[in-house]
C-alpha cells in the first residue's frame, strides 16, 4: 500500500489521543485496544488531524525536527500503514 | 468480550517480558464492569457463572459510581460495561458521565434489545465511546432459538441503526458453536452490512454455562478449520475496512493463549455485587477467597490480596510451564480451565501441547463434537428474579 502524498490523515470515529498520567505515556485509545505511543509516533498522529496533507505533515516535522525529509517520510509511512491496517487512521 | 483481556499493542521495541521483569505489580489497564446478571437473552454459553446474582445484591449506582473513580485512581484506561444486560440498569448514562469525566474509554457490551432509541441517545451524550454488539447467528430463526428471545435480529439491525446514526465505532461480537457456525460467511456479511468497524469471532470457551452445554455446542475439527479459513480469507479481502479478531476454542488449540493477558496483570472484573475478579470466571477456583469493594478497595484488592496474588507472574508456576521459553508470553494460559479439566487450578494449561493432560482434552472436544445433539440448557434466573 502507497498512500497518496494528497491523503490527508486523520484519526478514525472513536480513536481518540489521549495522556496516560499513570504511566507518564501518550497512548491512542481505540475500541478495545491501547496504543501506546513513542516519542516519534505521538509526534505523527498529533498531526494526523484531517487537515493536513501527509506532504504537509512530512516537511513540517522535518523542520521541526531537523531532520531529512526522505528519512522522515518513510517513519512516517511505515507508522500510518500500521495504524491504518488496524483501523486507527483513516485517510 | 472475548476471555482474552485488552490487547495491547505497543509500537515501542522494549520487549514485553523485559517491562514486566522491570515492573512491580502493574496497575490494571482495563476492567470488566458486570453491572446486572439480568438479561432477557437465555444464550446457553453466556459467560456469567452458573450461580447468577441477585438483582436485590447489586451495587447502588453511588458505589457504582465510586467504584469507577477508584478505577480511575489506580490507573484503568477502559472500562467495559457489561452485565448480564447492562441497559437494563436504569443509571447507566448516569455511569457514562463519570467514566467520561475520568477520561476512561467506555465500551458497550449488549445485545441491544433492552434499550430504546431515546435511552440509546443519553448514553451517547453522556460520552459513550464505541459499542459491542452481539449476535447469536446471522439468522433470524436460529437466532431466536439460541436467544429465546422472539424477533431477537430485527430489533439487533434497528439498534446497530442507532450506533450508526449516532456515528459511534461497532463492533459485532460473533460468538461461534456447531450451532451456528457454517453461517460464518453470512456473520462477516453481516458485520460489513453493518458497517461494523470491527468484527469478533469469537469461538465459545468452555467454562460455565457453555461447559454445561459442551456437548451441543463443541465444533468439529473440520468446523473450525473452514472458519479459520473463512476468516483469512475475509481479513485480506476487507483490510483497511475491517479488522476480524479471531478467539479459537482453546480445546483444539497447541499452545494456551495468555488468558486475561496474565493473572491480575492488566485486567479485573467487577461482579454486580462488587466482588473484584482477576477474570469473569475465577469464581469456579472455588478455593479462593475473593474480595467485595464494600469491604475493601480496589487498590488493596488489586496489590495484596492473596486471590490476586496467587497466580500472577510466574512464581506460582509448576514444570513444565516454570522452565518454559513462553512462559512470559502466555503466562501459563486459563486457570479455570486448567481446573475444569484436570481438577487443579496450579495446573499446566491443557491446552498446551507440553501438559501430560493435553491428548485428553483434544478427545474431550472430539467426543463432545461427535456426540448427539442434546437440547440447550438455557441461562436462567429463578423465575421471580427474571426481568
Amino acid at each position: 500500500m502507497t498512500i497518496p502524498e494528497t491523503a490527508r490523515p486523520h484519526l478514525s470515529p472513536g480513536v481518540k489521543l489521549q495522556f496516560d498520567r499513570t504511566r507518564e505515556q501518550w497512548i491512542l485509545q481505540a475500541p478495545e485496544r491501547v496504543f501506546v505511543l513513542d516519542d516519534t509516533a505521538y509526534e505523527i498522529v498529533l498531526r494526523c488531524t484531517g487537515e493536513v496533507s501527509l506532504q504537509a505533515l512530512v516537511r513540517d516535522l522535518s523542520n521541526a525536527f531537523d531532520a531529512d525529509e526522505v528519512e522522515i517520510a518513510g517513519d512516517v509511512e511505515a507508522l500510518l500503514e500500521s495504524l491504518i491496517e488496524k483501523r486507527v487512521v483513516v485517510i | 468480550m472475548t476471555h482474552e483481556a485488552e490487547q495491547v499493542l505497543d509500537l515501542r521495541d522494549t520487549a514485553p517480558a523485559e517491562q514486566a521483569r522491570n515492573a512491580a505489580v502493574a496497575p490494571p489497564l482495563a476492567a470488566l464492569l458486570e453491572l446486572t446478571h439480568r438479561c432477557p437473552l437465555q444464550c446457553p454459553y453466556c459467560s456469567n457463572p452458573l450461580e447468577l446474582e441477585r438483582v436485590a445484591a447489586e451495587l447502588t449506582t453511588e458505589q457504582w459510581l465510586d467504584a469507577i473513580d477508584q478505577l480511575s485512581d489506580i490507573g484503568v484506561l477502559q472500562v467495559h460495561l457489561s452485565g448480564g444486560e447492562p441497559t437494563v440498569r436504569r443509571d447507566l448514562a448516569q455511569l457514562i458521565g463519570r467514566t467520561t469525566a475520568r477520561g476512561i474509554y467506555s465500551n458497550l457490551i449488549t445485545s441491544g434489545v433492552a434499550i430504546d432509541r431515546a435511552r440509546f441517545f443519553e448514553l451517547v451524550d453522556a460520552g459513550l465511546d464505541h459499542v459491542q454488539l452481539s449476535f447469536q447467528d446471522s439468522e433470524p430463526i436460529s437466532a431466536a432459538r439460541i436467544s429465546q428471545v422472539k424477533d431477537v435480529q430485527e430489533k439487533k439491525l434497528t439498534f446497530a441503526g442507532w450506533v450508526r446514526e449516532a456515528g459511534l465505532p461497532l463492533t459485532v461480537n460473533a460468538v461461534m458453536h456447531r450451532q451456528n457456525i457454517d453461517n460464518i460467511d453470512a456473520m462477516i456479511d453481516l458485520a460489513i452490512e453493518l458497517q461494523a468497524s470491527r468484527l469478533e469471532v469469537a469461538h465459545v470457551q468452555y467454562y460455565g454455562w457453555a461447559l454445561a452445554n459442551r456437548d451441543a455446542l463443541m465444533p468439529s475439527r473440520a468446523q473450525l478449520e473452514q472458519t479459520t479459513a473463512a476468516v483469512s480469507k475475509a481479513r485480506e479481502r476487507y483490510r483497511g475496512r475491517l479488522v476480524i479478531d479471531y478467539v479459537v476454542p482453546d480445546y483444539y488449540a497447541h499452545q494456551p493463549k495468555a488468558c486475561m493477558g496474565g493473572w491480575a496483570r492488566q485486567f479485573v472484573n467487577i461482579t454486580p455485587s462488587g466482588k473484584v475478579l482477576p477474570c469473569h470466571a475465577a469464581e469456579t477456583i472455588t478455593e479462593l477467597h475473593f474480595e467485595r469493594l464494600t469491604d475493601r478497595s480496589l487498590r488493596e484488592i488489586w496489590y495484596d490480596s492473596e486471590a490476586f496474588s496467587r497466580f500472577r507472574g510466574t512464581d506460582w508456576m509448576p514444570e513444565p510451564c516454570r522452565s518454559c521459553d513462553q512462559r512470559e508470553i502466555d503466562w501459563g494460559g486459563c486457570r479455570c480451565q486448567a481446573l475444569a479439566i484436570t481438577g487443579s487450578a496450579a495446573a499446566t494449561d491443557p491446552a498446551c501441547f507440553k501438559s501430560p493432560r493435553h491428548l485428553e482434552m483434544q478427545a474431550l472436544a472430539d467426543a463432545a463434537a461427535a456426540s448427539a445433539t442434546e437440547p440447550f440448557r438455557y441461562r436462567r434466573l429463578p423465575a421471580r428474579e427474571r426481568n
